[in-house]
């Protein structure tokens, strides 16, 4: 055990995912020989972070507003929704540029074994969204994991009632650029599977 | 394929063995506690990455040193040869695979060779619950599609979903019943159909093989049929198992049929987790009607039946390792298995029958002659005494 403060930072870094014990003492030994300046840069970070940041009331993705960035861009379709597990799922399809609807954030998928009902997921959010404007897509990209599936189930059950809204998931199989050979089994069965003609 | 040369080194009783093998049929002897299961377990750790007597790590390597060592040259079709290789220690250590001297991080890299193992245990198939026979299915299953290997972890997945869900609505008596719930048994028909297609087609693979054999062994017919423990009301049985659409609906319907059985007891009462293989010898249920020496005919003919499907499936025959398959088998029957033995197959076993003066058991000798195996090469004798191996040809 450290000094009192020492060991209260390796403590608190070591609650952070992907960090352990050493981890935690290596960043802390870092941040204790770092200049003051930086240090006290990091630790504002924190502040804002927590203070400025929040979620989008529309679509639950980070917000430093109201909205979003994207739910405020006025050349974004409203008519086109994208729902997603988590926020960083939103910047993954951002980065592929061939989207220009909006997003729904759903803030995870069904787990019964997490505790995770549909009360705890942001869908009544998006299903009063689909109502009440005039949406004509939802596309359900969530992860290909049975969670995820089920999400989808779910949502593709409750979203089925409202007419002309037409709901569709994401494909999934190989790596664009990737060889075949470096597939794992699952995935190229699952892309042979799911197979179309051309 | 063949395995042309072992190496077992701290692994089990034996400190450093080396075993060259010829072109027959390998028959390792030894008295009981001498170490001859323990060459069939390391080469089958090698093909499978786990070995097919224990999950517990430590009691693989030799009192007293750190790490076992495992290595098998291995000639597959074609005549390349290949070496892979295995470092099992203690927890810690973890386990370490090699690939032509080169290490790589997961056994999947390094599979190159394929066996299946017919051992005394290996009764249970025929004796013991359905569990025993669903989990032989999901193994042949995973060995010849590995994209198996996802369809059955996601039906666990679901089930486990499904089952926590049911659990919290037993415990939450009286009020509504969640939306959540119909998202969940959906999804369990929807995998569980999966499941159950893949198992029927493997086992309709399976089942001429089983009765091929149980025919060779002892003269009988054999019959396997997929028997699922749920069946839609009103309807009779299900018959095509081979169409996902409706095995899906009518596991939906069947599911739907005891939804309120299912929330009373907090768990998923229908499914392919509670489905058996019924298996048939001359009639009679091979579990509650068949004897002893009968129930080991069917265990081994369902051994045979994957090794001939894998060979179907990957047009290089696995290899054979049969453990003490002597042991309760008649003088006849004996004779039929040597003979009915696959001779495209490598074929290892091991019998602590006792050895004439040249050291080879007089009935085994019989069979071989009488069976004309062993080919050119001739049938190979490897005797092992406390972890020692002692070569012979026959």
């Amino acid at each position: 055990m450290y000094e009192g403060p020492v060991q209260d930072l390796i403590d608190e870094l070591a609650r952070l995912p992907g960090i352990g014990p050493k981890s935690a003492q290596r960043l802390a030994f870092f941040l204790l020989s770092a200049e003051k300046t930086d240090v006290l840069r990091l630790a504002d970070a924190l502040v804002q972070v927590k203070e400025k940041v929040g979620f989008c009331s529309r679509c639950h993705n980070v917000a430093a507003g109201e909205l979003c960035r994207i739910c405020q861009n006025p050349r974004r379709d409203p008519k086109v929704i994208c729902v997603v597990e988590e926020p960083r799922d939103v910047i993954a399809v951002e980065r592929t540029q061939e989207f220009t609807g909006l997003y729904h954030v759903l803030g995870g998928a069904l787990s019964p074994l997490d505790g995770i009902t549909p009360e705890r997921l942001h869908l009544a959010e998006l299903l009063d969204r689909v109502r009440a404007a005039a949406v004509t897509e939802v596309i359900l990209c969530v992860n290909p994991t049975v969670d995820g599936e089920a999400t989808a189930a779910y949502l593709a059950r409750e979203l089925a009632p409202l007419e002309g809204v037409s709901v569709s998931r994401i494909a999934s199989g190989l790596p664009v650029g990737g060889d075949l050979e470096y597939a794992d089994e699952i995935t190229l069965g699952r892309a042979l599977a799911g197979r179309h003609a051309v | 394929m063949r395995v042309v040369r072992l190496r077992l080194h701290a692994f089990r009783n034996h400190e450093e063995s080396v075993i060259g093998i010829g072109d027959g049929p390998v028959v390792v002897c030894g008295p009981n506690g001498a170490g001859k299961t323990g060459v069939l377990e390391a080469i089958h750790l090698l093909a499978t990455g786990r070995s097919f007597r224990t999950s517990d790590a430590d009691v693989l390597v030799s009192t007293g040193a750190v790490r076992g060592v495992v290595e098998a040259d291995v000639e597959v079709a074609g005549g390349r040869k290949v070496r892979v290789g295995a470092a099992v220690g203690a927890a810690d250590a973890g386990r370490r695979w090699m690939l032509n001297g080169t290490p790589r991080p997961r056994h999947r890299d390094v599979a190159v060779l394929r066996s299946v193992v017919f051992a005394p245990d290996d009764l249970r198939l025929a004796k013991g619950g359905p569990s025993e026979r669903r989990d032989y299915l999901d193994e042949v299953l995973v060995s010849v599609a590995p994209r198996a290997s996802a369809i059955i972890s996601d039906y666990q997945r679901v089930l486990k979903q499904r089952n926590v869900l049911l659990r919290s609505i037993r415990g939450a008596r009286g009020q509504a019943v969640p939306p959540a719930l119909d998202t969940w048994t959906q999804m369990v028909a929807d995998k569980g159909a999966d499941l159950v297609v893949e198992r029927s087609k493997v086992l309709a693979r399976l089942a001429p093989h089983v009765s091929e054999a149980v025919a060779v062994l002892a003269g009988e017919d054999a019959s396997t049929d997929y028997t699922p423990a749920w069946s839609p009301p009103g309807d009779e049985a299900v018959t095509d198992l081979s169409e996902t659409d409706s095995v899906r609906s009518a596991l939906a319907t069947a599911l739907d049929a005891r939804r309120r059985d299912e929330i009373d007891r907090g768990t998923t009462l229908v499914g392919p987790h509670r489905d058996d293989i019924a298996l048939g010898f001359g009639g009679r249920d091979v579990r509650t009607h068949a004897s002893q020496g009968e129930q080991r005919v069917v265990s081994l003919a369902l051994r045979l039946a994957h090794l001939a499907v894998l060979e179907d499936t990957t047009d290089d025959a696995p290899v054979l390792l049969l453990d003490d398959v002597f042991s309760e088998l008649d003088p006849q029957r004996r004779g039929r298995l040597l003979d009915r033995l696959p001779r495209d197959a490598q074929t290892i076993l091991t019998t602590t029958a006792s050895a004439d003066e040249a050291g080879v058991p007089p009935e085994i000798r019989a069979a071989l002659t009488a069976s004309g195996l062993g080919g050119t090469g001739g049938a190979q004798l490897v005797r092992v005494v406390d972890g020692k191996v002692l070569g012979d040809a026959v």
